[in-house]
């Protein structure tokens, strides 16, 4: 279960740090990013994969 | 447990460099092409929908058809660019049933809200083409004779008739080479055929496919021309209003084109963007 618990933290950081560099493209080419793909998807990865790191954060003790 | 950590996130690390590098090669695009399409179904993220909404309907669907109808003049759409291009290739398919002037413009650069500057080109007349007098067509120009008189364009131009009247449209014929004024005119819709014998235009007809026109016209575009990031066209159709004449938008087709990347010119394009961005030119 460790593992998995590791899996999603690790994708909920990763996704978390890479929409934070994509708010900092777009905000200083507007269009660099939002032209191609929607912040929605980010949205949702983070949503999911923060709760279900959470979730299984328990069970990994 | 460890090991796994540090090879998933190697792998995670690998993974957003790549989806960086994709990214950044979307927006570079390094070959110097690109080509949008919009047919009103499906929302484009480059290519906005007609406005303003007081002279344009909303979209509207007919079986597997969609389409804009505008109603005044001019309407205007965004063509959003990732980089700046400096060829436009734009195609517009649309349904024209009686108005008989159709003109496509590129809006340049806006420095001031009052600047309304556009390369305007024409894209569409009924009356030249509905013409049955000689025609000369030669890199875009067009002659029309009423009684067949020229072999050519430039014989045209370099003997021009002072005996007989000219009409220019989307043409200027240099004023060196008009000896009498009165006889070489501007055309417009009100001009009467009968008192003009020779037409000169730049002008590409479009193709006719049923009720569906077909125009595809050229523009040479570059920094000069990018508002917030995008390429504005005009579609203007002069007495639209008045005549209470519509045109329906159906599919606008885009090629960009520009110098491509190569790793020689590289830095040189980064310099000249970033100095671009700290000077704030867009």
């Amino acid at each position: 279960m460790k593992f998995v618990y590791y899996f999603f933290r690790e994708l909920f950081l990763f996704s978390l740090i890479v929409l934070f560099l994509l708010l900092a493209l777009e905000d200083f080419e507007p269009g660099f990013v939002t032209l191609w793909l929607d912040f929605d998807f980010f949205l949702k990865i983070i949503f999911i994969t923060g709760l279900l790191a959470f979730f299984t954060s328990s069970k990994s003790d | 447990m460890k090991r796994f950590l540090i090879y998933y996130r190697l792998l995670l690390i690998i993974l957003v460099i790549l989806f960086f590098i994709l990214l950044f090669h979307k927006n570079l695009a390094p070959e110097g092409r690109m080509f949008l399409v919009k047919d009103f179904c499906l929302e484009s993220k480059f290519i906005s929908d007609l406005y303003p909404e007081e002279r344009a309907k909303p979209v509207e669907k007919n079986g597997d058809k969609c389409y804009q109808t505008f109603f005044n003049q001019p309407v205007y759409f965004k063509v959003k660019v990732p980089r700046v291009f400096t060829q436009a290739k734009v195609k517009l398919v649309y349904r024209n049933a009686r108005q008989n002037v159709v003109q496509f413009g590129v809006l340049r650069t806006k420095h001031q809200t009052t600047d309304w500057d556009f390369q305007l080109k024409l894209i569409e007349n009924k009356i030249f083409d509905s013409l049955d007098w000689y025609k000369i067509e030669e890199e875009g120009v067009i002659l029309w004779q009423k009684k067949k008189r020229f072999n050519s364009i430039h014989q045209f131009l370099n003997n021009l008739p002072m005996d007989q009247k000219t009409a220019a449209f989307f043409y200027e014929i240099v004023p060196e080479a008009i000896g009498d004024k009165t006889k070489v005119i501007k055309w417009n819709k009100d001009t009467p055929l009968k008192y003009v014998d020779y037409i000169i235009a730049s002008y590409a007809q479009p193709l006719k496919k049923g009720d569906k026109v077909e125009s595809e016209v050229e523009f040479l575009v570059g920094q000069d021309f990018i508002n917030q990031g995008a390429l504005e066209f005009m579609i203007s159709a002069p007495g639209i209003e008045d005549d209470r004449y519509e045109i329906s938008v159906e599919k606008i087709e885009i090629e960009l084109a520009g110098p491509a990347l190569s790793a020689s010119n590289f830095w040189q394009k980064v310099k000249e963007y970033f100095v671009r961005k700290i000077r704030k030119d867009e």
